[in-house]
């Protein structure tokens, strides 16, 4: 038993030797003289969506080595929140608008003003907070309506431009005998990005509600006694037997089983499903419609829901911040983005005067997307962005007739005030 | 072997502690140490906007908690889910396991049949489930009503989410039940019904009062495990519901973890799994004593 312990007591000596040594290195962020800075940059999507974006930078920047991290999306904030609450962190983070605003006020982000020059309001305005922008914009997620385009063309039914012509084409796949919109409310996000899409359309977009998100962030006004009428406006498709109570019982992926099968003509999602539809049924044809409001856009043009989905953020604690600075000098040229956009089939760019470049499925947004008319209201709620789901949730509420839009609309304002009040 | 010099014949001697050791480290660090945190971050103003200075509030969490009106529906919504599952789970697999304890040619069959679903994981379940129970035009089961001309039911409205959940959980798990009663059954001597039969007792006679008293350790064990799983439910909530429609099917943990992590608010999250630790604690004992004394009482 003696040597039993005489050997443990060697092994454990030997281990905290190991690890002291191992401590007494140079860490990532600490090169030894000539070596290049390595670089870490943290991701919650996998490193395959940012190859071609890494190959780029390892050429544009060669004296800069980029050490990939992916964090899992469930516990991407609670990480980065507590590396950097204790001083550390990655060098670049990417950062969803909501949180690079909280990170922005807790002071552990850099200014990137000058950077982001080039790139569009719509892009810049989710990061920005006191007139600096805190984040490089990424790709761009946006979410319209897939239609089946051989069953508008064999019905001889033309593309709405306004909500009442979307309504009556809903109507008129109702008589023909075919469901008008797939929609899987199990999940509460359909209800809430389509009723969110008629508000921007009609009162976000608007001089009247252009600053609605930064009064809003700022406890300045509710959602209550502001947005009711549109919701009421919107709840035109719950009255016309669009959204049903029964839909609460079809999941996302049940939709969009109806969709690509044919069943459906209509289907709200991103360029996130089509791979999924296409697999479903690589015969269909399909395209996406853009949402409209009232009237119809004298451009042509509707609205997407969307935004950036993550920025580049720099850790102002990085002890390699000029060699972060340089990467993301190298993000945010026209190739960076290309690169970017290379690996995320379907999304865009913010960087102004770049071709959107997208497939054929995308023809009838592709105006939309150009005159960036894309939105994602809740990222303009500051720190209460979170919120969003109450609000899916309240809308799901609403139609199975639990609440009015009234109480619903409340019920928000109070996540967000407890939200804004941390 | 082990007991060395100066130790107690039997006994690790001074040597236990040393076999102690690991098992206490791992149990310190992944269960007690946590639990200690957590019952001290319920008494602080920690959110993941104030992640370093953290101040003692007293019981403010726990009052916030409270007053979370969506925590009073979600508490109900666990306790009947829990009650629920566990009364009907032993109902199923009880009479299940009477049959397949029968000598039946196919009762090794119907032993994996029944035994079955419990194979899979949660998520696979709802999943499944929710395809089975679907509105939408591929719902199995409404496809079948409808072919048989008859009205298609809403399995996921309001008022029936949280029980189709709870028909789902019983699918997979009266099978587990059946398998730990079928163990007790096959431990009661055969002399007891040999003895009851000379004396004239029917089988219904003899399930009531030879078999059903000697189940009371296998019931005890099915009835406790599964109401503090059915309190704890979350998978399969997130699975076929995810909470809803609306906050129709929330339960403590689904709100917790909303709450208390998602929303950044870690005091109130802790606050929440310091009371409802309490809650199960208080259910548990409170159900272990009254199987006692049903079982004493039957005994």
């Amino acid at each position: 038993m003696k040597r039993l312990t005489k050997l443990a007591c060697l092994t454990l000596g030997a281990a905290v030797s190991v690890a002291l040594m191992a401590g007494c290195s140079t860490g990532p962020g600490q090169p030894e003289p000539g070596a290049k800075p390595v670089v870490r940059l943290t991701y919650w999507n996998s490193e395959e969506t940012m190859a071609s974006m890494l190959r780029y930078i390892s050429t544009a920047v060669p004296d800069v080595k980029v050490e990939f991290q992916f964090i899992d999306n469930t516990n991407y904030a609670t990480i980065v929140d507590t590396q950097l609450a204790a001083g550390e962190g990655p060098d670049i983070i990417v950062e969803a608008p909501n949180s690079s605003r909280k990170h922005a006020r807790q002071g552990y982000l850099e200014d990137l003003s000058t950077l982001a020059k080039g790139f569009s309001a719509a892009g810049n305005s989710v990061f920005t907070h006191e007139n600096k922008v805190y984040g490089l914009p990424g790709v761009s997620w946006f979410e319209g309506t897939w239609f089946n385009k051989e069953l508008f063309a064999k019905h001889n039914i033309a593309l709405p431009t306004t909500f009442a012509e979307y309504i009556e084409v809903c109507k008129k796949f109702k008589e023909l005998g075919i469901k008008p919109l797939a929609a899987g409310l199990q999940s509460w996000e359909p209800m809430l990005k389509n009723s969110m899409a008629y508000v921007t359309a009609e009162y976000l977009s608007t001089p009247a509600g252009s600053d609605f998100g930064e009064k809003y962030r700022n406890g300045q006004t509710t959602l209550d006694g502001t947005w009711n009428p549109y919701i009421d406006q919107w709840s035109a498709l719950i009255r016309a037997g669009v959204y049903t109570k029964e839909m609460t019982g079809i999941s996302h992926e049940q939709a969009m089983e109806e969709f690509a099968s044919g069943k459906a003509a209509m289907f709200c999602s991103g360029p996130w499903d089509l791979d999924a539809i296409l697999a479903k049924n690589p015969k269909l044809d399909l395209d996406m419609m853009p949402f409209h409001g009232t009237k119809a856009s004298p451009d042509g043009t509707g609205w997407l829901i969307g935004g950036p989905g993550g920025g580049f953020a720099v850790n102002a604690n990085s002890k390699v911040k000029p060699a972060a600075m340089k990467v993301l000098e190298a993000i945010a040229t026209p190739e960076g983005q290309k690169a970017l956009v290379a690996d995320s089939k379907g999304s865009s760019s913010y960087l102004i005067g770049l071709d959107a470049g997208l497939p054929k499925y995308y023809n009838s947004v592709v105006s939309t997307i150009e005159a960036g008319k894309i939105l994602c209201p809740w990222d303009d709620w500051g720190t209460a962005g979170g919120a969003h789901r109450e609000y899916g949730v309240e809308m799901q509420k609403y139609l199975m007739g639990e609440v009015d839009i009234a109480t619903a609309l409340s019920n928000v304002d109070k996540t967000v005030k407890e939200l804004l009040s941390k | 072997m082990l007991s060395g010099r100066g130790s107690k014949p039997g006994s690790l001697g001074k040597y236990f502690y040393l076999f102690l050791l690991p098992a206490l480290a791992v149990f310190l660090t992944f269960s007690i140490l946590p639990f200690a945190f957590t019952v001290y971050y319920s008494f602080t103003d920690y959110t993941d906007m104030n992640l370093k200075n953290l101040n003692f509030v007293g019981l403010d969490n726990y009052v916030k908690a409270l007053a979370t009106p969506l925590m009073r529906k979600a508490i109900l919504n666990s306790v009947i889910y829990a009650f629920c599952m566990t009364g009907l789970q032993i109902l199923v697999a009880l009479p299940l396991a009477v049959l397949v304890n029968l000598k039946l040619k196919t009762r090794n069959f119907l032993r994996a049949v029944f035994f079955f679903p419990a194979v899979f994981s949660a998520l696979i379940v709802g999943y499944l489930w929710s395809y089975i129970l679907s509105s939408s035009n591929y719902g199995l089961v409404n496809n079948l009503l409808s072919g048989l001309g008859l009205d298609t039911f809403h399995f996921f409205g309001p008022k029936t989410a949280l029980g189709s959940v709870i028909l789902s959980q019983i699918w997979q798990w009266a099978g587990w039940a059946m398998v730990i009663f079928l163990a007790n059954l096959q431990s009661v001597p055969q002399e007891l019904y040999e003895a009851a039969d000379i004396d004239g007792a029917s089988k219904v006679k003899q399930f009531f009062h030879v078999t059903l008293p000697l189940m009371a350790p296998s019931v005890k064990i099915i009835a406790i495990t599964s109401l503090i799983g059915g309190l704890k439910v979350f998978d399969i909530i997130y699975a076929m519901t995810k909470g809803g429609p609306g906050d129709t099917t929330e339960t403590v943990m689904t709100v917790m973890l909303r709450h208390g992590v998602s929303k950044g608010f870690y005091g109130v999250g802790a606050a929440f799994g310091v009371m409802f630790f309490i809650v199960v604690i208080a259910i548990s004992a409170s159900v272990t004593k009254l199987m006692g004394k049903w079982s004493a009482a039957i005994s």
